[in-house]
């Protein structure tokens, strides 16, 4: 009976020791609405979310349709750009083309329709990145060419993209130089937009999200431009 | 001592008994709901605490963190093993984080219990110094392979991989980040080195085996696939790594509706999983054991 009871204990050590897993997975996911909320995590949170209201639930504008940040180009793209480019060069006179580069990636929401708070702008531009300027040779516009090429479309003001060809308005055959209004980010290389390194720039104290937000106040209804700049 | 036929199958029967004992004992446990392993899993919630808003276009009134903890707590009750892993970026996209500056993300995180997490490009948003601050207010492991935190204070919080014992499953879970390079400030990331994903997910894989574990997750921020073939996604992890059984990806905001199943250089499957964004979505993976494969363990 010993001898028995041991082989059962040998018998099982060996199974627990050497048992092999396979796993099998059943893979899924779900939906997640908001119907029975935790309370304790309610409870935690709405402090914080009284601050936030408090804080950045000022209105700001209007969006007259829903905007969205899509690839190849969009009205909200579009609108951002312009933004920044106006508020720079409004009331100045430049000897050289300005355009201006934004990064989609750094566009992080869309507008529905409706009133826009502040907490809407800080979704679409969460960063706190500053506005640059870059002075670009001319011979160098071909690597923001190859670079929209590559990335399928950016935001992009006073200038259009088609067919591989940065078409710049009021540039001229005399011009060796043309301005890029970009953020801080970008001129550091970001995004992988390495052609602004070792280029002569200037820097702003001026964040791009309060841009948006100025602009945006100033004319209430946003000023959307429909038009897609961004053509294969 | 020489057995005599009749003696040797006494003995045989008798060891058979044994060696079907834990599976005996194994399938009583099964029905008592213990044997099986609820995996949940979040990736790039960016900071969204709130559901998304009623004229959302994609997905109003979706997401949230009070309804992602309500149906957690509802897994919990159900099921006596669960883990909870998130992939990464639950840093930035909301006035939350610019207010909070991450610490309420960490603080509902913890209190939501997730067990393990790795780091997404948007962690670094805030650079070293402001992840750490926030980073007290957590209580959940921090995971990252291919980092190199060299000197810097992160070197004390965040760990290569993490092992957790839940039940039968000794589980690895380790993590891998996609180059920050381009994504984030180079002031943002100072002292950390960027290191080849494959060959440091080979060297946790190697140790997390070495520690008898029985199940490898990889919680990856790399990316699922792109279209440069050369740069590392979940995907090409998944061809080039042997060993994963579940890689839990992140950063490319990737919804997918069933798992990526891709053959492994060892011939073995190994599922590709991710849920999108701003969590809208909750990864839901059961796990339970398809067999003991002790035959060939005896003969070697």
């Amino acid at each position: 009976m010993k001898s028995n009871l041991w082989y059962i204990f040998v018998g099982a050590s060996l199974m627990a020791c050497s048992a092999h897993f396979t796993p099998t997975f059943k893979i899924s996911h779900q939906s997640v609405v908001d119907t029975a909320p935790d309370t304790v995590l309610l409870k935690q949170l709405q402090p914080y979310r009284d601050t936030l209201v408090q804080e950045f639930s000022a209105y700001v504008a209007t969006s007259p349709v829903d905007l969205v940040i899509s690839r190849p180009g969009s009205n909200l793209m579009n609108w951002c750009a312009d933004a920044v480019l106006s508020s720079q060069t409004a009331n100045k006179r430049f000897s050289e083309p300005v355009i201006c580069l934004l990064n989609t990636g750094g566009l992080r929401s869309s507008f529905g329709a409706g009133k826009l708070t502040l907490a809407d702008f800080y979704k679409l531009m969460p960063f706190d990145n500053r506005v640059v300027w870059i002075h670009m040779p001319v011979s160098k516009i071909t690597d923001i060419e190859n670079y929209l090429t590559q990335s399928g479309g950016e935001p992009i003001a006073n200038c259009a993209f088609k067919n591989g060809k940065l078409d710049i308005p009021n540039l001229l055959p005399n011009h060796e130089f043309i301005w890029v209004l970009t953020t801080d980010f970008l001129a550091n290389g970001g995004d992988k937009m390495n052609f602004f390194l070792g280029l002569e720039k200037e820097e702003t104290p001026i964040l791009l999200r309060d841009i948006l937000i100025a602009t945006a106040y100033q004319q209430d209804t946003l000023l959307l431009d429909p038009q897609i700049r961004y053509i294969r | 001592m020489m057995f005599t036929r009749r003696k040797l199958f006494e003995k045989f029967g008798i060891l058979s008994l044994g060696l079907l004992l834990p599976n005996w004992l194994s399938a009583a446990s099964r029905k008592k709901n213990k044997a099986k392993l609820v995996i949940l899993h979040t990736n790039d919630t960016h900071s969204q605490i709130d559901a998304l808003p009623a004229n959302h276009s994609k997905f109003p009134n979706q997401g949230g963190i009070v309804a992602r903890g309500a149906i957690i707590d509802q897994y919990r009750k159900e099921n006596e093993h669960v883990l909870l892993l998130d992939a990464g970026d639950f840093f930035q996209g909301t006035a939350y984080f610019n207010r909070f500056k991450g610490v309420l993300e960490m603080k509902l995180m913890s209190t939501l219990a997730y067990d393990v997490v790795t780091l997404g490009n948007h962690d670094f948003d805030i650079g070293i110094e402001g992840f750490l601050n926030a980073q007290q207010h957590a209580n959940f492991k921090f995971v990252n392979a291919n980092y190199n935190f060299g000197q810097t204070a992160m070197a004390k919080v965040v760990s290569p991989y993490h092992i957790i014992q839940k039940g039968p499953y000794k589980i690895g879970v380790f993590g891998l980040g996609i180059d920050l390079n381009g994504l984030v400030p180079k002031s943002n990331f100072s002292g950390i080195e960027m290191q080849d994903p494959y060959l440091s997910a080979q060297n946790a894989i190697q140790q997390l085996k070495a520690q008898d574990c029985n199940l490898i997750i990889c919680l990856s921020h790399l990316g699922y696939q792109y279209e440069d073939p050369n740069k590392p996604s979940d995907v090409l992890l998944a061809q080039k790594v042997a060993d994963i059984d579940l890689i839990l990806g992140g950063h490319t905001h990737t919804f997918m509706d069933a798992p990526t199943k891709i053959k492994q250089p060892n011939g073995k499957e190994v599922c590709i999983h991710q849920v999108g964004w701003a969590g809208v979505r909750l990864g839901v993976i059961e796990v339970s054991e398809k067999k003991f494969n002790f035959l060939q363990k005896i003969i070697h």
